[in-house]
C-alpha cells in the first residue's frame, strides 16, 4: 500500500467532504425545522456557481469577495422559489414534499441551462492555482477556503441556533410546531427562514467550489447524492452528525475511487448508504447508534 | 372575559362538541370536568385555534377570538397550558422561559419574569441551564406554569394540570393554581380530577359525550348527588 497516496487521498477527501457538510447542515437544519427533505439542495448550489459567475463578470472580483453578494441574491432567488412552491404546499403530507423538491431540483436546473446555456463557464480566480505543500504531501488552497468557510458557516449556525432568539424559535418549532404557535411564535415565518438558510449554504458551497469546478448544470449531480447520504448517516435534523457525515463521504469516496475505481466512488456511497441505514435506522449518531 | 355560545365542533364527520355555551368572567376561576374522550382538550384547542368549529361564537374581551390566528393568543393575554404540558424538551429551563416572553410586547420583561419564576419555584432557578427535557414530571408542571405567567396573561387555559402527576404533586399544583388566580387572572381549566378542580374553582360545567349536562357554583356541584355517584363513587 501506498501510504503517500492514501493519506494525500484522505486529506483531499476530507476537504471536499466539507462541502458535502455544509449542504448537509443546511439539509438537515431545514428538515429539523420544517421535516421536508430538500432534494433541491444540489440543483441550489449550481445556482450559487451561476450568481457567483455572473457577480464576477460584474465586478471581477475574486469569488470569495463576492460571497455578501451572493448571500443576498440567493436569499432572492430563493425566497421566490420557496414562496412559489413549498410554500404553497406547507402543513401536507411527507410524499408531497419529496415529489416537491424533487420537481424543484430538476426544473432549477433546467432553468439554469436556459438561463446560461449548456456550455460550461470558469470563474477564474488567482487562488485555484495555489497550493500548499505539508511536508510531501500538496494541499490545493481552495480547498482549504472552502473547508475553513464551511466551517465558519457551520459555527455561525450553530451559535444562531442557541444564542439568539430566532434560533431559539427555530429549535421550538423543530420541537413542537403547535406549542411554538402558542406561545406567539410565526411558525410559517420560521419556516420560510430555515428554508432560506437551507438555500444559501447550498449557495456558499456553491461558491467554494468555483475554483474547483467548472459552472455548469452537471455539478449538481456530482452534490446531489453526496450531502443526503451525510444527512442520513448523521441522523436527520442532527446538525453535528451531518458535519461529520459530510466529511466521512467526502473521505470513503476519495478512498474507493482512488484505490478501486474511479467509477465506483458514486456507488462506494450508494453502498455505505445501504449499510448505514440497514445497521443504524436513525444514523450514526441517532438515538438508533446508541441501541444497536 | 370569554364567552362561549352554541358551539359545535368534530374531526370530519365525527362530532365531538354538542352546542356548548359557557362563560369565564373577569378574576374567576372556571373548571371543565369530563371524563376521557369528552371533548376537553378539543374545546382547549378550538380556543387556540387549532380545531375548527362547526356553529357557535367566542368572544374573548367582545371580540370574536376565532378570527385570529392562533400565535396571535400569546399578545392578547391568552397563554395555554396543553395537555401534557408542551414544554420544550430540546430547549434548556431557561429558554423555555425566555419563549414564555416571546411577543414583542412582552419581551424586554423577560428578566423579570425569569427572576419571579425562580423566586416561585427555586428548583428551576438550580436547573436553568439543563435541558427541560431532564426535569421530573412535577418540576415541568412547574416550569409550564411558570412559563405561561411570562406574559402575565389576562386567561390561563389549563388542560388536565394532575395528569401523571403524584397526588402530593397535584395537591401543591392546585395549591398554586389558586395562589395564581389571587392576581386577578381568569382561569379555565379542564380536568378529570373532580376534587381538586372543584376545590379551587368558582364555578364549574360538566360535560359528557361533548355536551354539558350540568353547571353551577362549585360548592354546590360537589353536595350534588348525581355528581357524587358517577364521579366519587359514593
Ligand atoms: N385530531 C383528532 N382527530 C380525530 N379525532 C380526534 C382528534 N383528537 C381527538 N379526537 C377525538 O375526539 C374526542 C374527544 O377528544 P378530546 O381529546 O377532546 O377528549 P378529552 O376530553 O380531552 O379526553 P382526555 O381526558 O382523554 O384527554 C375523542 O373521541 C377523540 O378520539
Ligand atoms: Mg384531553
Amino acid at each position: 500500500m501506498n501510504y503517500w497516496l492514501f493519506f494525500q487521498t484522505l486529506i483531499n477527501g476530507l476537504l471536499l467532504g466539507g462541502v458535502y457538510s455544509l449542504i448537509g447542515v443546511g439539509i438537515t437544519l431545514v428538515f429539523g425545522v420544517m421535516k421536508i427533505v430538500n432534494f433541491a439542495a444540489g440543483a441550489y448550489l449550481v445556482w450559487g456557481m451561476y450568481f457567483t459567475w455572473v457577480w464576477h463578470q460584474v465586478t471581477g472580483w475574486e469569488a470569495y469577495a463576492l460571497i455578501p453578494l451572493v448571500i443576498i441574491s440567493m436569499i432572492i432567488f430563493g425566497y421566490i422559489t420557496f414562496k412559489l412552491t413549498i410554500r404553497q404546499v406547507l402543513g401536507s403530507d411527507f410524499t408531497t414534499f419529496i415529489l416537491i423538491t424533487v420537481g424543484l431540483s430538476f426544473f432549477l436546473q433546467n432553468l439554469s441551462e436556459v438561463v446560461f446555456g449548456t456550455s460550461p463557464l470558469a470563474v477564474t480566480s488567482a487562488t485555484a492555482l495555489y497550493s500548499l505543500r505539508l511536508g510531501t504531501f500538496v494541499i490545493s488552497v481552495p480547498r482549504i477556503i472552502a473547508f475553513g468557510g464551511m466551517l465558519i458557516f457551520v459555527a455561525g449556525i450553530g451559535i444562531l441556533l442557541n444564542k439568539t432568539l430566532l434560533g431559539r424559535a427555530m429549535r421550538a418549532t423543530a420541537e413542537n410546531a403547535e406549542v411554538s404557535q402558542m406561545l406567539g411564535i410565526n411558525t410559517e415565518k420560521t419556516f420560510t427562514i430555515a428554508f432560506l438558510f437551507g438555500i444559501v449554504m447550498a449557495g456558499i458551497a456553491g461558491l467554494l467550489v468555483t475554483p474547483l469546478f467548472f459552472v455548469s448544470a452537471n455539478v449538481a449531480e456530482t452534490f446531489r447524492l453526496a450531502p443526503l447520504v451525510a444527512v442520513v448517516l448523521g441522523g436527520l435534523g442532527n446538525i453535528k452528525g451531518a458535519l461529520i457525515g459530510g466529511m466521512l463521504v467526502g473521505v470513503i469516496e476519495g478512498l474507493v475511487s482512488t484505490f478501486i475505481s474511479a467509477d465506483i466512488g458514486v456507488a462506494a456511497i450508494c453502498i455505505l448508504f445501504l449499510i448505514v441505514v440497514y445497521l443504524f435506522p436513525l444514523g450514526l449518531f441517532g438515538k438508533g447508534a446508541r441501541k444497536a | 372575559m370569554l364567552k362561549i355560545d352554541n358551539l359545535s365542533a368534530g374531526y370530519g364527520d365525527m362530532q365531538v362538541l354538542y352546542d356548548i355555551s359557557l362563560h369565564v368572567d373577569e378574576g374567576e376561576v372556571v373548571s371543565i370536568i369530563g371524563s376521557n374522550g369528552a371533548g376537553k382538550t378539543t374545546l382547549l384547542k378550538i380556543l387556540s385555534g387549532f380545531v375548527p368549529i362547526k356553529a357557535g361564537t367566542v368572544l374573548y374581551q367582545g371580540e370574536d377570538l376565532l378570527k385570529q390566528k392562533p400565535r396571535k393568543r400569546a399578545e392578547m393575554g391568552i397563554a395555554h397550558i396543553p395537555q401534557g404540558r408542551g414544554i420544550l424538551g430540546t430547549l434548556t429551563v431557561k429558554e423555555n422561559l425566555i419563549m414564555g416572553a416571546y411577543p414583542k410586547a412582552y419581551r424586554h420583561t423577560a428578566e423579570e419574569g425569569m427572576e419571579r419564576a425562580f423566586q416561585l419555584f427555586p428548583i428551576l432557578g438550580e436547573r436553568q441551564n439543563q435541558m427541560a427535557g431532564s426535569l421530573s414530571g412535577g418540576q415541568q408542571q412547574m416550569l409550564a406554569i411558570s412559563r405561561s405567567l411570562m406574559i402575565q396573561p389576562k386567561l390561563l387555559l389549563l388542560d388536565e394540570p394532575s395528569l401523571g402527576l403524584a397526588p402530593i404533586v397535584v395537591e401543591e399544583m392546585f395549591e398554586l393554581i389558586a395562589k395564581v388566580a389571587e392576581d386577578n387572572m381568569s382561569i379555565l381549566i379542564v380536568e378529570q380530577n373532580l376534587h381538586q378542580a372543584l376545590g379551587v374553582a368558582n364555578r364549574a360545567y360538566v360535560i359528557e359525550t361533548g355536551k354539558v349536562v350540568l353547571e353551577g357554583n362549585s360548592k354546590e356541584l360537589l353536595a350534588n348527588e348525581d355528581i357524587q355517584r358517577a364521579y366519587l363513587g359514593v
